[in-house]
Formats: structure tokens, sequence, C-alpha cells
């Protein structure tokens, strides 16, 4: 059975909209944007147990949408992509904990997200079990040691 | 629980007391070790599942005091500028460490006699050179024979691979005339004794779930259980008893559930590192020992030393798979090893390779150094740091100081009540001078290579996990608190075979020697059990 949500719907979507302004598609389009890759039911999960944390996620979503509403807009994830990372930026300025709170397990969850790590070539797993090759060490490169290199230790 | 008295009784089942515990089963004598941890899954260990980066700041960490585990101690480090690192549990902190094996040089034996700093030890190189050898085996070590900063030794097994990281500074060293070497290292590089050949996961730090690292709990415990010791984890030691005669009598612990045993012993071996040993000894003081057991000398708990280390990373201009492969080792350089005055100090230190992160360590790694902002340029920042980072650390050697030292604090006890130890230490301006010196010859060494920026931490402070120093070895009592083979000066039963015994701290990692010392003491004892307490 699903757990309650940790936010409202319309929370939900401004939180993956701010997250996407943390952490922003790249220009070139390969790398996602945080809200895009379903980081907001991590960031539920980090919180579940902390209401002053989410709180401060709520009271920030809630100012973001506020500030929104007097640019005209009818919310914050209504706004375009550049006037959403504006409105973050300026809100930051004014107040960081929003963004504050929530960087750390943005960087996490994004970081460590399947998705991101084909983006950025690697294979979608964790080290072990099938580990990782490698070539052996190459004995030529200690031939400028061998033939520089007398004692190093002294005696005694 | 029975009190039984039990021949010998080991307090931590780490790097020491499993060597220990492994030599003295020949004995065939009635052996129990008592340790405090759990005995660890590795199936369950950080490389097994995504998470594995972010493991290693929560509940695999290197800080007893921010990991959570019920096991742990808390360690008042805050008037320390190197803060401890340790890892309870069968196997003790070599579950988490890097697998670095070197060995001491001869001449750190006599830091006294030739350079004038310190004080010999009371044992030489040649002393422990054979147990050095069985040590190596024991373990699985890894490397290349024919290092020129050491007399000649065999090495069991082919080295780790450099990957292009580390080829791309051992071509800096190259460049500059630089000794480098292959590391020593206790990294099963085949399948050896058991153990499965390493596949390069990376993060051997947070313990080896290929079982290729050699941490003691696949090393010397399976062998030594196998040959008749006993091994008790989740039993927590708060006292060491006295009988009126002034010989211990054993130990008081805590199970994992908090309930409290007696274990009567003929023996008592300590091996609980050089924090845990002095503490546990500072906190079994009697009428016969007020300022602790042993401690007649007045130099339990100090000259505590580290290895200050100097962190020394360049950003490369190419991917070169940074987070493949052990994790600390690959190669190292003894260039400034021995002492030369000129340098401005006494005694010196090794370099050695550090590989890089992967993504998330990197990001959380460049945001913490203002390097990685978040929205606008994250990526085009985050690319200029993600597997192009690499570099060194220079282990530098500490030199002892007596106000360097471990007490008891005053308030802070652990979770069964048992008085937690302090730490209270300060840099040494031979040291300052020496991190300073291996700061911007690291810096040479990666210009050379082609790192194009470098980001520096020295001391770096989550370094403390060499804790050296605090129950010294000797042959007056006025000035050690053991002898040259471990025992007590003052208790004739009593016996310390840690990292606590050392005198001087050398400029390298201390685990192989640290279990070749309690391999030579086990055999100082065997060939002494006539007359063992004479």
């Amino acid at each position: 059975m699903a757990g309650k949500s940790l936010f409202t719907p319309p929370e939900t979507i401004a939180l993956a909209a701010v997250l996407d302004s943390i952490i922003p598609p790249s220009p070139d389009g390969r790398m996602p944007g945080a809200g895009e890759i379903g980081l907001v039911t991590r960031i539920e999960a980090d919180f579940a147990s902390n209401d002053e944390l989410a709180n401060v996620v709520r009271a920030g979503l809630a100012a973001l949408d506020a500030a929104a509403r007097e640019q005209g807009a009818a919310s914050f994830p209504a706004l375009e992509p550049p006037a959403r990372a504006a409105a973050v930026r300026l809100q930051h300025e004014a107040d960081p904990s929003l963004v504050s709170t929530l960087l750390f397990s943005t960087l996490i969850g994004y970081y460590e997200h399947p998705q991101v790590l084909v983006a950025l070539g690697q294979e979608p797993r964790p080290p072990f079990p099938a580990g990782y090759a490698m070539a052996p060490f190459d004995p030529a490169l200690l031939e400028p040691v061998r033939q520089r290199t007398g004692k190093l230790y002294r005696d005694c | 629980m029975a009190e039984d008295i039990v021949d010998v009784l080991i307090i931590g089942s780490g790097a020491s007391g499993a060597a220990f515990a492994w030599s003295m089963a020949e004995t065939k004598m009635n052996i129990l070790c008592l340790e405090q941890g759990p005995r660890m899954d590795p199936a369950l260990y950080p490389s097994t599942g995504m998470d594995w980066e972010i493991r290693s700041q929560q509940d695999f960490g290197f800080s007893p005091n921010s990991r959570g585990r019920r096991e742990d101690y808390p360690i008042n480090d805050t008037a320390s500028p190197i803060k401890i690192s340790n890892f309870n549990a069968v196997g003790g902190s070599t579950i988490l460490f890097a697998g670095h094996f070197p060995r001491f040089h001869p001449a750190d034996f006599r830091a006294r006699s030739l350079d004038g700093v310190a004080d010999d030890w009371p044992i030489d190189y040649a002393t422990l050179e054979p147990f050095y050898a069985v040590n190596d085996r024991m373990m699985g070590v890894s490397g290349l024979a024919g290092n020129p900063a050491y007399p000649p030794k065999d090495v069991p097994l082919p080295p780790v691979p450099l990957g292009r990281l580390g080829e791309r500074l051992a071509g800096g060293f190259n460049q500059l005339g630089w000794h480098w070497w292959p590391s020593d290292n206790a990294i099963a590089t085949r399948d050896y004794e058991g153990r499965a050949a390493c596949v390069n996961l990376g993060p051997c730090t947070t313990g080896c779930a290929q079982g290729a690292k050699g941490s003691v709990d696949v090393t010397y415990w399976p062998v030594a259980e196998r040959a008749g010791v006993k091994l008790r984890s989740g039993c927590r030691v708060s006292e060491i008893l006295l009988r009126p005669d002034g010989f211990a009598d054993g130990v008081l612990y805590f199970d994992a559930e908090g309930r409290e045993h007696r274990q009567r012993a003929e023996v008592v071996v300590v091996a609980c590192n050089g924090i845990g040993t002095p503490r546990l000894l500072l906190n079994s003081s009697s009428k016969l020992f007020p300022d602790g057991l042993a401690n007649r000398s007045g130099l339990v708990g100090r000259n505590l030393m580290f290895h200050p280390y100097a962190l020394v990373m360049g950003t490369f201009d190419e991917p070169l798979d940074v987070a493949r492969g052990p994790t600390g080792c690959g190669l190292m350089s003894q260039q400034f090893y021995e002492t030369d005055r000129s340098r401005g100090f006494v005694r010196g230190y090794t370099f050695e390779f550090v590989r890089g992160f992967g993504p998330l360590t990197s990001a959380l790694f460049a945001f913490g150094n203002g390097r990685l902002p978040w929205g606008e340029g994250h990526h085009e920042a985050f690319a200029q740091v993600y597997d192009r980072m690499g570099g060194f650390v220079g282990i530098c050697e500490d030199l002892p100081d007596p106000e360097n030292r471990v007490t008891i604090d005053p308030d802070l006890k652990d979770s069964d009540g048992i008085a937690a130890p302090k730490i209270s230490y300060h840099l040494s301006e031979n040291s300052r001078a020496m991190l300073d010196h291996a700061v911007a010859r690291g810096q040479e060494v990666l210009a050379a290579a082609g790192a194009q920026a470098t980001m520096v931490e020295a001391p770096l402070s989550s370094a403390g996990w060499h804790l050296m120093g605090t129950a010294r070895m000797g042959n007056d009592p006025e000035q050690s608190v053991v002898n040259s083979w471990g025992r007590s000066h003052d208790v004739p039963n009593l016996f310390v075979i840690d990292g606590s015994l050392f005198v001087t701290a050398a400029g390298v990692n201390p685990t192989s020697t640290i279990q070749a010392l309690a391999l030579h003491i086990a055999d100082q004892m065997k060939k002494r059990l006539g007359n063992l307490f004479d």
C-alpha cells in the first residue's frame, strides 16, 4: 500500500520545477534535469521523518508561487524554465533555506540515478560484482626509475 | 555466562589481535578474543548497491562520531585538527583500510641515533623482517620486488593496475627524475588462499565485497578459528581487573544486549588500537594503579602520533577512469623519505597515489570546494572535474610529543556507559614544514603530469586513521609502558600488541608493522612460556 504523500499534488509539481532549477537539463540535452527523473519521490522519502525540513520546503514553494502570481503567472510551475530559474535564484538571494534544504538530497539522488549514470557514459550498476577490467601494470614504466635511482634507504 | 578462566584473552580482533591469535593458536592453549563489533557480511557492503558512494559518508564513514553504529564509541576529538577514524567489527579498522602495506625503513627504528630526534626503538628492522615476511604471505600482499627504497624482499603477488590516471602520474615522476614504485598492498591480485582476485571495484575503503582486500576477517581469522581460537563478537570490555598480587585477573565486558559479564584469564592481551588501548588502561584504575593500569611511567595515552596527511589533487585534461581500481593503492614515492636537513625538517614522508571519485563524490567534492554551482553552468562545471581528478597524499612522519595524548573525557560515554576518550593534539613545527614541502612537491608532480589545477588540504582533517604511540615499548620502565616484546613493565601478565607500541611513526601506513610486531610478540611469548612472567 502506498504511503501518504508528504506534499500535495500542486506542491509536488512545484517541487519538481525547483529541482529542475537546481540541476537543469544540460543545454545539449544529454543530461536530464533533476526534476524530470523522479527525484521528488526521493526528497519526500528523505524528509518524511523531519517535519521541520518538510515545512521549510512547503514555505519555500509557497513563496515561489506567490512571487509568480505577482508576475501574473497562474503558479510557479506555469512560468517558463528560464523564468523559474530566475525566480529560484532571486528567492535564494533573499532566503537560502529552500535550495539549501534540497541541495544535498538532490545531488545524491541525481548522481546515483541510473539515467544520469548512463548519460555520463557509465554502466547503471553498482561496482560489485562485475568490477572493471583494467590493463595490468606495465613494467616498462619503471625503466627510468631503474636506470637512475640508487639505494634510497639507510643501513643501520 | 560462565566465568571459566581462559589461558589467553585478546581484547580486540583487528590487525594485531588477529595476527597474534593466529600465531598463538599453535600452542593449543585456550585462547579467547573479545570484539566489541559484529561480524561483517560482505554481501551488504556499499559496493553491492547503487548507493555505494553516499554510504561511505553514512554507515561506512570513517568517523565513529557520525557513523551511527551501536558498537562505536564516541571520541572527543574537538581539540585536534586531525579527526579520528576507525571501525569496530571483527577485523577492526582493516574493514575500511585501503590496504596499503609498506614496511618501515631500517632507519625508522633509529630516529634518535641517526637524526637526533624522538627515540630509538628497542628492536630493529632485522628483528621484524621475518615477521614482515610471514605477514605478507598471510595477508596476501601484492607489489613488485626490487624497490630501491627498501632492503631486498619478496612480494607474493603482482602489483595492482595503475590505470590511466596512475600512468599519467608515474609519467610526472619520471619527468622530474624522482623515485616511484608500485605500492605494496594487502590486495590479492590473483586468487589467493581462498580469496578471489581483485576486480577493481574501486571503493576499498567501505569494505571489499569481493574479499580480495586483506581485511583480517578474511585472512587471519578463518585460519585462527579453525585452529581453535574462540572469537566472541559484540563484547565491549569496560575494565581490566587486577588480582591482589598485581597480576591481571581478567576483564569486565558488556555483551551486545548490554549485559555485564566477567571473563577471567591467565594472560590479558590488549589490541584495541592507539586510542582504544589507552582508553581501556586509563579506565582500569585501581588502588594499585590510581592513574590507570600499567601506568607507573605516566606514559599511557601520551605521545599520540598520527600521520599528518597532505592531500594534493589535480584536474586533468581528459577522462581517465579515475574511480576504477583499488582506491588508495597504486604507486608510492619515497623521494623525500629519509632525512635531508636542507629541506627544513627532519625525517620525511611518502607520496601515495589517490584515485579519483565516482560521480556523486565528484559532485559533492567539487561543490564543497566552490567549483560546482547549482543552476546555470552546473553541467559544464561538472564536466571539468568528473573523471578527471586524482592526485596524492603525502604521509608525513609525526614525531612523538608527550603533550599529544589520549585522556578520559569527564562527560562523554558510550552506549554502555563506559567513559569515552578525549584527544589533545597539535601539529609540530617539523610536521608543518614537512606538510608544506609535500604540498609544493606534490604540485610539481601534478604539473609535470599535466594536471591543470590543484586542490590542497594539509593537514587532511579526516585522516586520523593511523593511531600510534600511546603505550610505547622500550627497555626503560620510566620511559615506556611495555618492554621490547609487549609485556607491561608493571603488570607481568598484561601485554599490548597494537599501534600503541610505536616509538616513532615513520612516514608510511602502519598496518604491516603493527602486525609484524604482534607476530614478534607472539613469537617471544611462545619462546618464554615456561617463564613468561619472570
